[in-house]
């Protein structure tokens, strides 16, 4: 035992370099830029809708949604991105506090949507549903999936963590929902109901397929 | 710095270890075990560990320096005997130990300089663990006692984190029979109080409960 432990001590000791160690900075660095591209992506593709054009003229919207859908999406996607810079450590783990933005934007939008159905019905709620669903979904995935892939080469896969499947779910949903918040800024659909079956239900799919199958890649080996 | 401690596997865990075979993987300690780890002395099997010398270790290692970096994984040879052998016993050690410092060295970018050594090794350490047992898919010796985690140096939290990470994969009423039994030392009888249930009722919720837990963890069910 001795003889081949110490033959593997002598190696992996012959064997050092400095190494490049694990920085969180660089994960929000890249979510920064990859943000910026889908932005330009957006505004270059699909062009951003009237009040986000206006806003950048320092002209308010008359109301919240234009401002409020964007950035429900944004706090999610820096939640789980946080989640995912936490994560990627083999001894680290995360509270239950500090993805609560998730429970909390996932509950706001729900609430809205239950008074939504509530006032107006489910007939008048559901012809709200459908303008752009295909346009918003496969750009959430697309662009989910391009962040995932930039996420895995550049991050995942040089870490260690002990919780595979949170991180697959955590990686899936900041990528998706930073993707989301991208693209919301084109979406003039701002009926809760679209933004929790639409916008809600493209995440947490893709979220959950991340999480279905990124976790065996994750596994610290 | 720190001064070293030296302590013993399975030493005086054996006077009041609860020991029992089933096929999970459990690294338990009753949460009401706040005391020190036990201390003794074992020439022929005596570890030591020393928390501040390895972090400083690493860090001279993380930079390049090979002597430090020899240093550390001879210190920490024994410990790493002493770990797996605490909780598997007629395992094949050494094997644990290779994959461990050899996944040490591929990971050690992942250790956060700034932050403890221990939690970081022993995070590693448990991954190799549980790897072992999803392979061996075999019985696995394992052994209820109040030192396990303690011995090692890891202090309480990390020991129930263990514990929390299996646990948690679990339904709340079979992780809550499990816990209350196996963890805080109540009879059967007590648990079934506690959780308003009959005994056989909590009887079969541990059962199960232990069966998922060797499911999850690769092993056969019987």
């Amino acid at each position: 035992m001795n003889s081949h432990l110490d033959d593997l001590i002598d190696r992996l000791a012959d064997d050092l370099k400095p190494v490049r160690l694990l920085r969180a900075s660089r994960l929000w660095f890249g979510a920064f830029i990859g943000l910026m591209t889908a932005t330009a992506f957006v505004f270059f593709v699909y062009s951003f809708r009237p009040e986000v054009i206006a806003l950048s003229k320092g002209v308010l919207p008359s109301h919240f949604t234009p401002i409020g859908k964007p950035l429900l999406f944004f706090t999610l996607g820096v939640t789980a991105l946080s989640a995912v810079s936490r994560l990627n450590r083999p001894e680290s783990e995360i509270k239950l506090l500090q993805i609560f933005p998730i429970f909390g934007g996932s509950g706001i939008a729900i609430v809205n949507m239950g008074f939504q159905l509530a006032t107006k019905g489910w007939n008048a709620s559901a012809r709200q549903l459908n303008e752009n669903v295909l346009s918003c979904f496969a750009t959430i995935w697309v662009g989910g999936s391009l962040g995932m892939f930039v996420l895995w080469k550049y991050w995942l896969r040089q870490g260690a963590t002990s919780f595979p499947r949170a991180m697959a779910a955590m990686s899936g949903l900041a990528t998706a929902s930073l993707m989301a918040s991208a693209y919301a800024l084109h979406c003039t659909m701002d009926a809760p109901v679209y933004i929790v079956l639409v916008y809600g239900v493209a995440v947490t799919v893709f979220t959950g397929t991340v999480a279905l199958f990124g976790g065996n890649l994750l596994r610290l080996r | 710095m720190r001064a070293n401690r030296t302590c013993t596997p399975r030493s005086s865990c054996r006077t009041d270890v609860r020991s029992v075979s089933v096929h999970v993987l459990a690294m338990i300690i009753p949460k009401r075990a706040s005391v020190e780890p036990r201390v003794s002395v074992n020439s022929e099997t005596m570890s030591t560990y020393s928390p501040d010398e390895w972090q400083a270790m690493m860090r001279a290692a993380l930079d390049g320096d090979a002597r430090a970096y020899r240093n550390l994984l001879q210190s920490l040879r024994p410990w790493l005997v002493d770990y797996f052998d605490r909780r598997l016993r007629g395992a094949d050690i050494e094997d644990l130990v290779q994959m461990t410092l050899m996944s040490l060295h591929e990971k050690r970018h992942t250790y956060d300089p700034n932050s403890p050594f221990m939690p970081w090794i022993a995070a590693v350490a448990r991954h190799k663990l549980i790897d072992y047992v999803r392979r061996a898919k075999r019985r696995v010796h394992v052994e209820l006692t109040e030192d396990l985690g303690l011995a090692d140096g890891l202090g309480t939290d990390l020991a129930h984190r263990d514990v929390a990470i299996l646990l948690a994969q679990l339904p709340k009423d079979q992780a809550r029979c499990i816990s209350l039994q196996k963890l805080e030392g109540f009879t059967a009888e007590e648990v079934a109080q506690k959780v308003s249930k009959n005994t056989s009722a909590v009887k079969v919720a541990i059962h199960r409960g232990m069966r998922k837990l060797q499911a999850l963890v690769g092993g056969r069910s019987r």
